[in-house]
Order: structure tokens, then C-alpha cells, then sequence
């Protein structure tokens, strides 16, 4: 048998494999290992499971397409072909796309549980429980390295400073970090001193956020006594930890500020209460001052001793008045009095006997009123103002004194 | 009025319903009076819990099954915060 070159044996084994429906286009799955990016461009690793390994080679021109980083003990699906490098007799695969092993799957366990949990009721928004308003102290949960805590302690503490922040740490990637995430939330839901939870971490890949996807941990959060703000990662990330917390904060940062209010609100609002109260308080005594001088003046005004000396000058003029009739009243008597003085003294018979007159009067000692009651012989009675004169009727003559004289 | 089982949240509340009993032209002088002491310790109330000095900042430190808090240092600021 003649030997054969080294090369010509290579060549045919290329020649077979090159031949081979399956080895021609397949895809593999496996995780990265020596990785190395050459400086032409070229990309060379080995991909390996548990058992097995194999070298892989991906050159630029299919490289630059790739939309994912490759790093060391990534696990991948590669698509390509398996071939012999003739010179080093080397059968490698050579890469031509490649899809992040795993994330498919991650996505799809996401959905599959979201659901899950969803139908089971986890993310009513009945079951979320009320922000405290104005926490005491807050409990973190969150990787005690990292922007995270810094900018949550940073953000309480300037808006709400006398708030106390307790700080459990834990991972927050990788297999264990659900766990230590549960034993943290545990741990400070006990705690009768912690008001409100914090949990979450900075920004990362969906798979860096995964441990946000872990079931039990969903369920933790849902039996929490304590109310809990989650914020894992940046805005556009959503968590199932984030579907089943009372709240969700697209950032830690802005968890930090849907925590606590800002102090200098809360001074403003209950400073504004204040003056509204002592306003009232001052314009209400006011009011009543007012109404009391009123009143005050008004009792004045009805003051009954001013009603005595009122009543006083009443009486005084009423007084006044009387004395004023009754002598009204005796100045006319005394008018009338005169009058009739006078009168009487026109008829008093003395000023006819002044005059030298003398009155008549019969024997029986009355006046002689006609000349008719006389008789001759009778006697008569003279009244003169010096004494009486006793005389005798010798001769009557009826008629005037004219007629007498003729 | 026991004040120091209230929230502020809550103290702020009856603060609100006292203004807003005060407002009613009805009330007496007498019970204005009491409304307007009871909302001064109210505001006092409110005020000391924003007065508190500075909250402390603790972590929690796991060693053999025995739970310590400790002071948290922040990075880029002093010592103790």
C-alpha cells in the first residue's frame, strides 16, 4: 500500500465531511470557553458542555453581525458548518449567526410564569398595599456595592432626612440571589420597626435580572405584611418582582423618591396650616373683642341709672307743670274774687248812705220795696248813715219824683 | 387625644378637620378655643416628627448565625453618616 501524504489524508477527510448532510449545516449549543478575538478580526473559542468540547472559529465579516457581546462561559446556539483546517488537521466549526442560548428560553419561562401568577390573582391591584405616607424607617434590599443603595440612601436622606434606613444585603444575580432576596425580605418583614421595603438593583441584562424573575420570590413579596417599592433596573425593564410589589419605580432612585416626601413640602403644607390656624384663632378674638365692646357700649346706652334720671326730670317737670295750673287756676280765682268784690261793692247799700240816701223800711222792719205795701199813719223807719229816724206816712203820691214836686 | 399613636399622615388629617371645623361661623368661642389648642399640638406634633434629628443609616451583618446591625458608610462622604 503506497503512503499517503499528510496533507492528501486531511484533504480527504475535508472531502468527506464537506460531503456530510448533517456536518454540512448545524447548529450547536454549548458554553464559550477560550475565548479568544483575534487582531485580524476573526473570532476563535471552543464551545463545551459537560462532556465534550469543541473549536470553534467565527471570522470577522460574520462577526460583525452578531448583536451580542461574547464573553467567556457565555452559553450559546451556534449555526454553521464543520470542516478540517487541512494544515493542522484540526475539524473545527465554523460559526457563520449565533442567538444567546437560554435567553429564549428566559423569555419564555418570564411569560409562562407572569401568567401564571397573574391568573392566580398575584398582581391585583387589590392585593397592593398603600405606600406609607411618611415611613420612620425604611428596610433596603439590594446589593450592598454598587449605584443602587448610594443613590436610595442618598435620595431618602436628602428628601426626608429624619427617616432611619436599615440595609440588608444581598446578591442580586445569579443562582442564589432569589434566595438571599427572600431571606432579606424576610427578615426585615418581621422586624415590627421597618415601615415600608425597598428592593431592587441597578440596570444589567435580562438575564442580570432574572433573579427578579424567581417565583419564589414573587411569592415572598406576596405575603409580605410590610408594603414594598420594587425597582429593578432602568425604566423599560419589567420584573416579575415588579408586576407582584405594591409599587414599581422604574429606578432605584426613583423608588428612593416615591419613599419618603420632601421635607421641605411637608414644612411648607403644615407651616401654611399653622398660619391658617392662628389667623383664624386672632380674627375670631377679634370678632368677639368687637362684639364685646358692643355689647359693652350697648349695656351703657340701657343703663337704668340713666333711666332714674330721666324719670327724675319727669317727675320734676310733671312738678312743674302742676304748680303752674293751680296757680293758673288761683290767679283766676283770685280774678273772679276781685270781680265780685267789686261788684259787691257797687251793691253794698253803705255808699248810698254815704251819698246822704236813706233806705226805708216798714213796722215790721223790712225794706220797703213799692210804694203800693204803704199805708198813711204807718209808720216808718228811716235808715240815714248817722242813726235811724222814726217817722210817720202823712201823705203817698203815687208817680214820678217829678210828678210829686208839681 | 392621644397624639403619639398617630401617624403624621393621620395628625395632619385631624389638623385638616379642625380648619375645617373652625370655618363653620356656628361654633362657640368656648369650643374655637378648644379646637384651636387642640390644633396647636397637632402642628407641634407634626412639626417635632419633621424636627427629628437625622435618621441613622444601618446595615445588617451576618456572622455565625448572629445578626448585627453596624453603621453603613456611605462612599465619597465621611466616616459616619
Amino acid at each position: 500500500m503506497k503512503p499517503l501524504k499528510v496533507y492528501e489524508v486531511n484533504n480527504y477527510i475535508k472531502r468527506i465531511i464537506s460531503g456530510d448532510m448533517v456536518l454540512s449545516n448545524l447548529k450547536i449549543e454549548g458554553e464559550i470557553s477560550n475565548f479568544k478575538h483575534h487582531y485580524s478580526g476573526h473570532m476563535y473559542f471552543s464551545l463545551k458542555d459537560d462532556r465534550s468540547k469543541i473549536k470553534c472559529v467565527m471570522f470577522r465579516a460574520d462577526n460583525e453581525q452578531l448583536h451580542i457581546k461574547l464573553e467567556e462561559g457565555m452559553k450559546i446556539i451556534a449555526s454553521g458548518y464543520v470542516s478540517v483546517y487541512d494544515r493542522d488537521g484540526d475539524y473545527q466549526f465554523y460559526i457563520r449567526s449565533i442567538e444567546e442560548k437560554g435567553v429564549g428560553d428566559l423569555y419564555k419561562a418570564f411569560e409562562e410564569l407572569k401568567k401564571k401568577l397573574q391568573k392566580e390573582g398575584l398582581f391585583e391591584e387589590s392585593r397592593k398595599k398603600k405606600i406609607p405616607y411618611l415611613s420612620k424607617k425604611i428596610g433596603v434590599v439590594t446589593s450592598s456595592t454598587g449605584a443602587a443603595i448610594r443613590d436610595i440612601v442618598s435620595i431618602i436622606k436628602r428628601r426626608y432626612p429624619p427617616c432611619d434606613i436599615l440595609i440588608y444585603p444581598t446578591l442580586v444575580q445569579g443562582t442564589n440571589a432569589p434566595m438571599e432576596l427572600c431571606q432579606g425580605l424576610k427578615y426585615l418583614d418581621d422586624r415590627l420597626d421597618i415601615d415600608l421595603i425597598i428592593m431592587g438593583r441597578g440596570g444589567g441584562s435580562f438575564e442580570e435580572l432574572f433573579a427578579f424573575n424567581d417565583e419564589k420570590l414573587a411569592r415572598t413579596i406576596s405575603n409580605l405584611k410590610t408594603p414594598i417599592i420594587s425597582a429593578v433596573g432602568h425604566e423599560t425593564d419589567f420584573t416579575i418582582s415588579d408586576f407582584v410589589s405594591d409599587l414599581r419605580a422604574p429606578t432605584p432612585s426613583a423608588a428612593a423618591e416615591l419613599a419618603v416626601p420632601d421635607i421641605s413640602y411637608l414644612y411648607n403644607n403644615l407651616n401654611n396650616k399653622y398660619d391658617i390656624l392662628s389667623n383664624f384663632i386672632l380674627k375670631k378674638l377679634h370678632t368677639y373683642k368687637n362684639d364685646l365692646n358692643m355689647a359693652e357700649r350697648a349695656l351703657r346706652y340701657n343703663d337704668p341709672s340713666i333711666n332714674i334720671r330721666d324719670k327724675k326730670l319727669d317727675i320734676d317737670n310733671l312738678y312743674k307743670e302742676l304748680n303752674y295750673s293751680v296757680e293758673k287756676i288761683l290767679s283766676k280765682e283770685i280774678k273772679r274774687l276781685i270781680l265780685l268784690e267789686n261788684r259787691l261793692k257797687i251793691l253794698d247799700p253803705n255808699q248810698f248812705l254815704d251819698k246822704g240816701y236813706g233806705i226805708l223800711y216798714n213796722s215790721r222792719h223790712l225794706k220797703v220795696k213799692s210804694i203800693d205795701e204803704l199805708k198813711v199813719d204807718e209808720e216808718l223807719h228811716i235808715l240815714h248813715k248817722e242813726g235811724t229816724i222814726k217817722t210817720v206816712i202823712v201823705e203817698i203820691n203815687k208817680g214820678g219824683l217829678q210828678d210829686g214836686t208839681k | 387625644m392621644e397624639l403619639n399613636k398617630l401617624s403624621y399622615e393621620e395628625a395632619m388629617s385631624k389638623l385638616e378637620g379642625i380648619l375645617e371645623e373652625l370655618e363653620n361661623d356656628n361654633i362657640t368661642l368656648n369650643d374655637s378655643l378648644n379646637k384651636y389648642r387642640q390644633g396647636m399640638e397637632l402642628y407641634n406634633y407634626c412639626s417635632d416628627i419633621l424636627k427629628k434629628a437625622e435618621g441613622e443609616i444601618k446595615i445588617i451583618l451576618e456572622e455565625r448565625d448572629t445578626i448585627r446591625e453596624i453603621d453603613f458608610v456611605r462612599e465619597g462622604e465621611d466616616e459616619y453618616c
